[in-house]
């Protein structure tokens, strides 16, 4: 009971940190680019998880969709690249970004690298980690317009219930699950939230947004 | 309890009212079915299939497809060799989409590449699809074919970071179409193709290809009920 209590209070200051504003950005290349449309290219992976960029990708369009931006379908991008020889997220990354928009017709690149994707377990408490660093670069400058990095880190709350083999056998069952099988997508799409979201330092609306050039970055 | 479902409650409200500005477009299960797909808890005839129910209920409730899903769904009728009909969905995305038009001017050519005969053939995405019947080639070569020495997965290309598509089994016989460095890309009983690593075949002696033709060759079935 003391642990879902715990665990809801955790999830409340997760959910109210999601907005709050860091500082602000400088805004004038991005303003000047005008991106309507956004190319999601396959993620780099600094993990040793492999499935991390794939898992990843299915999580970044809905977002900046919402946003207000054509986002060029990821599953189709990924695959053309693939049949282009661009297999390699690495080689995508170095490539030349007006190139990639050329084969596209976007406007904006959006590169992402995974830096964390992991799970460490203890005895008594489990921690996952997502760390990832975004950015967008404008078509016709090839500079980067915006860019972010997020960790986002979950640890099941290990509160004492004054039962200590109740506690250990909790935190043991928790880390049994999460090794079964680490959940690391909430954790992706909050670190997404992050940093999209905040007025500040996320993107500005886009042009199918109604708040397009009205939410103070333009 | 009660505090506990409040603050739940608090949570789900809060990290809705904090971020979301509630949802332009009505997604369906597009994220999930396409995480689904990559770790391969459903296959991609069920990815088409939940992609084109999300576009249908878009449709039928009057709200806009949301950017991109009638172009995922016609890239995979595209890879199921269904070319005419993904031309379809290329079209509707070119029309509700201008960003996309470029994209979209490029696939629907690809498609009418691969519709006119004298192109058929150059393709490995129609063998994939499993429609051996525009090309003609592969038939008249004698095919050449692998034993597996031991379990082993069939890789969609020839690296280990890329996704299985198939598995294979010891003593497996399977047809070898095509090599690059150290994998040799095999066809499969069921008609799949992918590649497999050279460490884990050797060439199978072929003193009764006729048996192991049979056995791995889907088109000799295929031809039955057309005679």
């Amino acid at each position: 009971m003391r642990k879902l209590v715990g665990l809801s209070l955790a999830l409340v200051v997760v959910a109210l940190a999601g907005c709050a504003t860091t500082g602000h950005k400088n805004y004038e290349a991005f303003k000047a680019a005008d991106p309507h449309s956004i190319l999601i290219v396959p993620v780099v992976n600094r993990t040793t998880n492999v499935d991390a960029p794939d898992y990843f990708l299915s999580t970044v369009t809905i977002p900046l969709a919402e946003k207000g931006y054509y986002v060029f379908p990821v599953n189709l991008v990924k695959r053309s690249l693939e049949d282009d020889g661009l297999s390699d997220a690495d080689m995508v990354h170095s490539a030349s970004t007006a190139k990639l928009c050329g084969l596209f017709g976007s406007d904006s690149v959006l590169y992402v690298s995974i830096e964390r994707w992991d799970a460490r377990w203890a005895l008594l408490s489990t921690t996952v980690t997502v760390g990832l660093s975004y950015a967008i670069k404008d078509c016709k400058t090839e500079q980067v317009i915006w860019e972010q990095k997020e960790t986002m880190v979950y640890t099941p709350q290990g509160s004492n219930s004054g039962n200590v083999l109740g506690d250990l056998i909790a935190d043991v069952v928790t880390a049994a699950i999460a090794k079964a099988a680490p959940n690391y997508m909430p954790l992706a799409i909050q670190a997404n939230a992050r940093a999209f979201q905040p007025a500040g330092t996320g993107i500005p609306a886009g042009p199918y947004h109604g708040l397009y050039k009205k939410d103070g970055y333009y | 309890m009660d505090i506990v479902r409040g603050l739940i409650l608090l949570a789900v409200l809060s990290s809705m009212a904090a971020c979301a500005t509630g949802t332009k477009y009505q997604w369906g299960t597009y994220n999930t079915d396409l995480y689904k797909y990559y770790s391969h808890s459903i296959t991609q005839e069920e990815l088409a299939r939940r992609l084109q129910i999300a576009i249908q209920r878009c449709e039928a409730d009057g709200k806009i497809v949301p950017p991109g899903l009638y172009a995922e769904y016609g890239y995979l009728l595209y890879e199921a060799g269904q070319y005419e009909e993904a031309v379809q969905f290329f079209q509707k995305e070119n029309d509700k989409w201008p960003e996309s038009r470029p994209l979209m001017a490029k696939m629907i050519r690809n498609c009418k590449t691969k519709t006119s005969p004298d192109q058929g053939s150059k393709s490995s995405k129609i063998e994939a699809a499993g429609q051996e019947g525009l090309n003609p080639a592969s038939k008249t070569v004698l095919p050449a074919y692998l034993v597996v020495l031991k379990s082993a997965n069939i890789r969609e290309k020839a690296t280990t970071n890329c996704r299985i598509v198939a598995s294979a089994k010891k003593g497996d016989q399977i047809q070898k179409i095509d090599e690059s460095g150290a994998w040799c890309k095999v066809k499969l009983a069921s008609g799949k193709t992918g590649w497999i690593s050279k460490g884990l075949v050797k060439e199978a002696v072929q003193t009764s290809p006729e048996a192991g033709a049979k056995d791995v060759h889907p088109e000799s079935k295929d031809k039955e009920p057309q005679r």
